[in-house]
C-alpha cells in the first residue's frame, strides 16, 4: 500500500493499535522484569564467606539499549541471611557490587566498570559476549566474616537490580508510573550451618 | 442514613489509598527518587485514584438506584431513566470522542519525534564519526604492521604525521589494564581508542618478528573529537528517549484516560445530580398524584427553591388542598343528603298518601309502602318496573292514559279525582301529578302522589245524608207547624162555636194548602235530584256550547259578560244538555252573586299537556267564604235563603259522571268555578 492510497482511517487505526500496545506494555511493566539467576555458590575462604553468582539471561531490550550507547547498570547484593523457623529471616551482612556498561557507538568499544566494596575496576571490551559475561558474573563477593556470625543456620541470597537510565526531566513527570527498576532477580543457596 | 454511610465511605477510602500505595511501592520502584518527589507522586496518584473511585462509586450508586427504581416500578422512573440516558450520552460521547482524537494526535506526535526524518541525521552522524575512528584505526594499524615487519627499526617520519610510535621489546613491562599491548604480545594485532580527557587517541599494536610489540598512537584533533562527542551524546540521548517511547505513549494515554475519566465521571455525576434535582420533584409529584388518586388527600409535597418545578409543586399542594376541602364538603353534603333521604324515606313510608317516582321512561324509581297498600301490590323491590306493571291491579283507563300522556310533557302540576277498580273493588283516588325537573329545567320524571278517598267519600256521603236528613226534617218540620197551628185554631173555633168559623176555616185551609204545596215542591226537587237521566254522550264542540250558554245572558244590561274560548279546542264526547245545565246553573249563581250588576266571565280552554278541557265560570261578586268551600257541593247546602241546596250538588254529580272534577277558587274579588273534563272524553 502506498501512502497515497492509504485509508484516511489508517492513522486512527494505528493510534488505536498504539493504545492497545501501550496498555500491554503498561501491564508488562508491572508484571515482568523477573530474570533467571543460577543458584549462588559459596565457599569459606580466609574466614570469609565468598559468593559467586551469575545472571543467566539479559532481556533483549536491555542488550539493545547497551548497543544503542545507553549506559546500563546492575546492582548486585550478595547477602548472608540467617534462617529462623518461626520468624522472618534475618539479614546478617553482605556486599554490594555495582556493574556499569557503556557502549561507545563511535569507537565500538564497551566500557565496563565495577564498583565494589573497596575498589573500582574498569576495562574495555570490543566483544559484546565478553562484555555481557563480565556484566552478569560476580565472583568473590564477600558476604560475611564467619567469625563475626553467631551460631545458626544461614543461607546466601543474591539479588540483582537493573535501574533504568536517567531520562530528560520533561518526560520524568509523565513517566511517573514507570518503575525505576528495569528488572530484578534473586536467588538463594541451600541453608547451611555456621559455627555449630 | 448518611451517618452510617460516612464511616463506611471513609474506611473504604482509607483501604483504597492503602492498596494504591502498596501497589505504587511494590511496582513503581520509586526508591531512587527523592522524598519530595515520592510524596508528590503518592499524593497525586492517590488523589486521582480516590477521586476516580469516589466518582465511580457515586455514579455507580446512582445508576444502581435507578436500576432498582426501574425494577420496582417506582413512579417517575421512566422519565428519570430517559433523562439520565440522555445525560450519559451527552457526557460520555464527547468525552470518548475527545479522548480517542487526542490519543490519536498524541500518538502521532510521539511517532513523529522518532520518525526517520529525525532519526536518520543522528544515525548518519554517528556513522560518520564511527568511520573517522575506523579509518584512523586502519591507518595506524597499517603503519604499526609495516613498522613491525621491519622489526621496529624504521620509525622516522611518523612523528611529522603526528603519530607516536613506540617499540616494546620482547619481555617488556605491560600494564594489566593495557589489553591492547597484552594482545599484541600474544601475537594478535589490534587497535583501540583511549581518551585522555581532551581528545581521543587511536592506538594500534602489532607484534614484531622478535616477539616485541610496535605501538602506534594517533591523537585526533580536539575539535573533531569534541564534535564527535557532541554527536555521540545526541545519539545516546535520542536512544535513551527512544527506549521509553512506548512508556511515553502509555504515559500520555494514562494521563488522558485519567483526565477523560475524571471529566466524564465528574460531568456524569453532576448531570445525575442535576437530573435528580429535576426528576426528584417530578417523581414526588407523580407519587403524590398516585396517592391522591388512591384517595389520600392529605398528601403534600415539600417544595424547595423558587423555580417552575417549585411553582408546580405549590400549585399541586394548593390543588390537593382544595380537593381535600371539596371532598370534605362533599362528604358533609352527602351525609346531609343521606340524612334527608332517610328523613324523606321515613316520611314516605309513614304517610298515608301513596307516592310513586317515575323516570322519563316511565319506570319506577321509588315507591312507598302506602302506594303499595293502595295499589294492592307486594312491597318488594319494585324499582325499574313500569307504571303499567305497578298499576296491573288497577282498572282505570283514565289513570293509565294520564300517565302515558304526561310522561314526556311539561304539564307543571295536575290534580285529579278519579274512580277506579282495584282488584275489582271500586275506589276513588285523588291523584296529584307533578313534573320533576333538574337544575337546567329538563324534565327528569314524574312525581305521582295519590290518596284513596273511598272511605273518606263514604264518610262524607254518610255525613251528607245525615245533613240532608236533618235539613229535610227541618224543611218538613217548618210547614208542619203552621199546618198544626191552623188545624188547632180551626178545632178551637169549631168547639167554641165561633161565629167566624167559616173565615177561620178558609184562612186555615189556605195556610195548610200553601204549606202542603211547599212540601210537595220540596219532594219534587229531591225526586228530580234522584232521577238525573243517564249520560248521552255525543260529539260536542265545547266552544259552541259556551257560546250558546252565554247567549242566554245577554239580556242583563248591568252585567258585563265576558266570553272566551281558546282556539283549537278539539271536539269532546259530552252529554250536551247536562253540561249546558251545569253551565246555566253556574251562570245563574254568578249573575245572582253580582246582584245582576257586575262582571261575569265564561270561558273554555284546552290544556294539551294534560289533555284536559277546562270550563270556567267566574264573577266579581262577594265570593265564597273559605269555611263554605268544602261543603259547597254537598246536597241541600245553600248560602241563599230561598235555595234548596241541590243546584251545585247536581252540578257536581253531572261533572263526576263525565269523569271530571269541579273546584271553587277565589277570584279576588269574586268566585271562580273550574270544571276539568279529562282527555278520554274528547274524540
Amino acid at each position: 500500500m502506498t501512502p497515497a492510497s492509504a485509508s484516511p482511517y489508517a492513522g486512527l487505526m494505528s493510534g488505536r493499535i498504539s493504545l492497545i500496545a501501550a496498555c500491554i506494555l503498561l501491564i508488562s511493566a508491572f508484571t515482568a522484569a523477573a530474570q533467571e539467576f543460577s543458584a549462588p555458590s559459596y565457599r569459606t575462604e580466609d574466614g570469609r564467606i565468598i559468593v559467586d553468582a551469575r545472571l543467566d539471561h539479559l532481556p533483549d531490550s536491555f542488550i539493545a539499549d547497551i548497543n544503542n550507547g545507553i549506559e546500563k547498570r546492575i546492582e548486585y547484593h550478595a547477602d548472608l541471611m540467617r534462617q529462623w523457623s518461626k520468624w522472618m529471616d534475618e539479614y546478617v551482612s553482605g556486599e554490594t557490587i555495582i556493574r556499569t556498561i557503556k557502549f561507545d557507538v563511535t569507537t565500538k568499544q564497551y566500557s565496563l566498570k565495577s564498583v565494589e566494596e573497596r575498589y573500582v575496576r574498569e576495562k574495555t571490551a570490543k566483544d559484546l559476549r565478553e562484555a555481557v559475561e563480565w556484566l552478569t558474573t560476580i565472583k568473590g563477593a564477600r558476604a560475611a566474616v564467619v567469625g563475626e556470625v553467631q551460631r545458626g543456620t544461614y543461607y546466601v541470597r543474591v539479588r540483582a537490580e537493573a535501574r533504568r537510565p536517567e531520562i530528560p526531566l520533561v518526560f520524568k513527570a509523565l513517566l511517573f508510573f514507570m518503575p525505576e527498576i528495569e528488572f530484578s532477580a534473586e536467588t538463594v543457596s541451600p541453608a547451611f550451618p555456621l559455627n555449630k | 442514613m448518611k451517618l452510617i454511610r460516612l464511616p463506611g465511605f471513609i474506611i473504604a477510602a482509607v483501604m483504597l489509598v492503602a492498596a494504591a500505595t502498596w501497589l505504587e511501592i511494590r511496582y513503581l520502584g520509586l526508591g531512587g527518587k527523592t522524598l519530595f518527589v515520592r510524596a508528590a507522586l503518592f499524593l497525586f496518584i492517590n488523589s486521582a485514584v480516590l477521586a476516580l473511585s469516589s466518582l465511580v462509586y457515586l455514579v455507580g450508586r446512582t445508576l444502581a438506584g435507578l436500576w432498582r427504581e426501574h425494577k420496582t416500578g417506582v413512579p417517575g422512573h421512566m422519565f428519570k431513566t430517559r433523562l439520565v440516558g440522555i445525560f450519559v450520552i451527552l457526557v460520555t460521547a464527547p468525552g470518548v470522542v475527545l479522548f480517542v482524537l487526542t490519543s490519536w494526535i498524541v500518538t502521532g506526535v510521539v511517532e513523529r519525534w522518532f520518525s526517520m526524518q529525525v532519526k536518520a541525521p543522528i544515525t548518519s552522524s554517528v556513522d560518520i564519526a564511527s568511520k573517522v575512528y575506523e579509518m584512523e584505526g586502519r591507518r595506524v594499524s597499517d603503519i604499526a604492521a609495516g613498522i613491525a615487519l621491519q622489526g621496529g627499526t624504521d620509525r622516522k617520519g611518523y612523528a611529522d604525521d603526528g603519530l607516536v610510535v613506540r617499540v616494546i621489546p620482547a619481555g617488556g613491562q605491560v600494564s594489566n589494564a593495557d589489553a591492547l599491548t597484552a594482545s599484541a604480545f600474544s601475537g594478535k594485532a589490534d587497535t583501540d581508542v583511549v581518551s585522555d580527557g581532551n581528545t581521543d587517541i587511536v592506538r594500534a599494536a602489532a607484534p614484531t618478528p622478535d616477539n616485541g610489540v610496535v605501538i602506534v598512537e594517533s591523537r585526533l584533533p580536539e575539535g573533531t573529537v569534541r564534535d564527535i562527542r557532541t554527536v555521540r551524546t545526541a545519539f545516546e540521548d535520542y536512544k535513551t528517549v527512544e527506549s521509553v517511547k512506548a512508556p511515553i505513549k502509555t504515559g500520555y494515554f494514562l494521563f488522558l484516560a485519567l483526565v477523560t475519566m475524571l471529566t466524564i465521571f465528574m460531568a456524569l455525576w453532576a448531570a445525575l445530580r442535576v437530573g435528580a434535582r429535576i426528576t426528584g420533584p417530578i417523581q414526588a409529584l407523580v407519587e403524590g398524584t398516585r396517592r391522591v388518586s388512591d384517595g389520600d388527600f392529605k398528601t403534600r409535597i415539600t417544595a424547595v427553591g423558587e423555580d417552575e418545578i417549585c411553582a408546580l409543586t405549590n400549585a399541586f399542594n394548593s390543588m390537593v388542598g382544595e380537593i381535600e376541602t371539596s371532598q370534605l364538603r362533599l362528604k358533609q353534603a352527602y351525609a346531609e343528603v343521606d340524612n334527608r333521604r332517610l328523613v324523606l324515606e321515613g316520611i314516605m313510608n309513614n304517610i298515608n298518601s301513596g307516592v310513586i317516582l317515575l323516570d322519563r321512561a316511565g319506570q319506577v324509581i321509588r315507591i312507598n309502602n302506602a302506594a303499595c297498600a293502595i295499589l294492592c301490590i307486594e312491597p318488594r323491590n319494585l324499582a325499574g318496573l313500569t307504571s303499567r306493571e305497578i298499576l296491573r291491579n288497577v282498572e282505570s283507563e283514565e289513570l293509565v292514559s294520564i300517565l302515558k300522556n304526561l310522561r314526556h310533557r311539561d304539564f307543571g302540576g295536575l290534580c285529579r279525582e278519579l274512580k277506579a277498580q282495584i282488584r275489582g273493588a271500586p275506589a276513588t283516588l285523588r291523584v296529584f301529578l307533578s313534573n320533576l325537573k333538574d337544575a337546567d329545567g329538563e324534565i327528569t320524571g314524574v312525581l305521582v302522589v295519590f290518596d284513596d278517598l273511598t272511605e273518606v267519600i263514604k264518610a262524607q256521603r254518610a255525613y251528607a245524608w245525615q245533613e240532608v236528613a236533618r235539613r229535610m226534617a227541618h224543611e218538613i218540620k217548618n210547614p208542619l207547624t203552621p199546618i198544626k197551628l191552623a188545624a188547632e185554631r180551626l178545632l178551637k173555633k169549631h168547639r167554641e162555636g165561633s161565629p167566624d168559623v167559616g173565615g177561620v176555616i178558609e184562612s186555615s185551609m189556605g195556610t195548610i194548602t200553601r204549606e202542603v204545596d211547599s212540601l210537595r215542591n220540596l219532594v219534587n226537587e229531591f225526586s228530580r235530584f234522584g232521577k238525573l237521566p243517564d249520560l248521552h254522550l255525543a260529539e260536542t264542540d265545547p266552544a259552541a256550547l259556551v257560546g250558546e250558554v252565554s247567549g242566554l245572558y245577554h239580556g242583563f244590561r248591568d252585567v258585563s259578560l265576558e266570553v272566551r274560548a281558546s282556539a283549537g279546542i278539539p271536539p269532546f264526547r259530552l252529554d250536551r244538555e247536562q253540561i249546558k245545565r251545569v253551565l246555566i246553573n253556574l251562570m245563574d249563581n254568578a249573575v245572582e252573586a253580582v246582584h245582576q250588576a257586575g262582571r261575569v266571565e265564561i270561558a273554555a280552554d284546552f290544556d294539551p299537556a294534560a289533555s284536559v278541557l277546562r270550563l270556567i265560570v267566574a264573577d266579581n261578586g262577594p265570593g265564597i267564604r273559605p269555611e263554605d268551600r268544602d261543603r259547597l257541593f254537598l246536597p241541600h247546602f245553600s248560602t241563599k235563603k230561598t235555595g234548596t241546596g241541590l243546584g251545585l250538588a247536581i252540578v257536581h254529580k253531572i261533572v263526576s259522571d263525565h269523569g271530571g272534577s269541579i273546584r271553587a277558587e277565589d277570584n279576588s274579588p269574586g268566585a271562580r268555578f273550574v270544571i276539568e273534563l279529562p282527555a278520554a272524553r274528547h274524540v
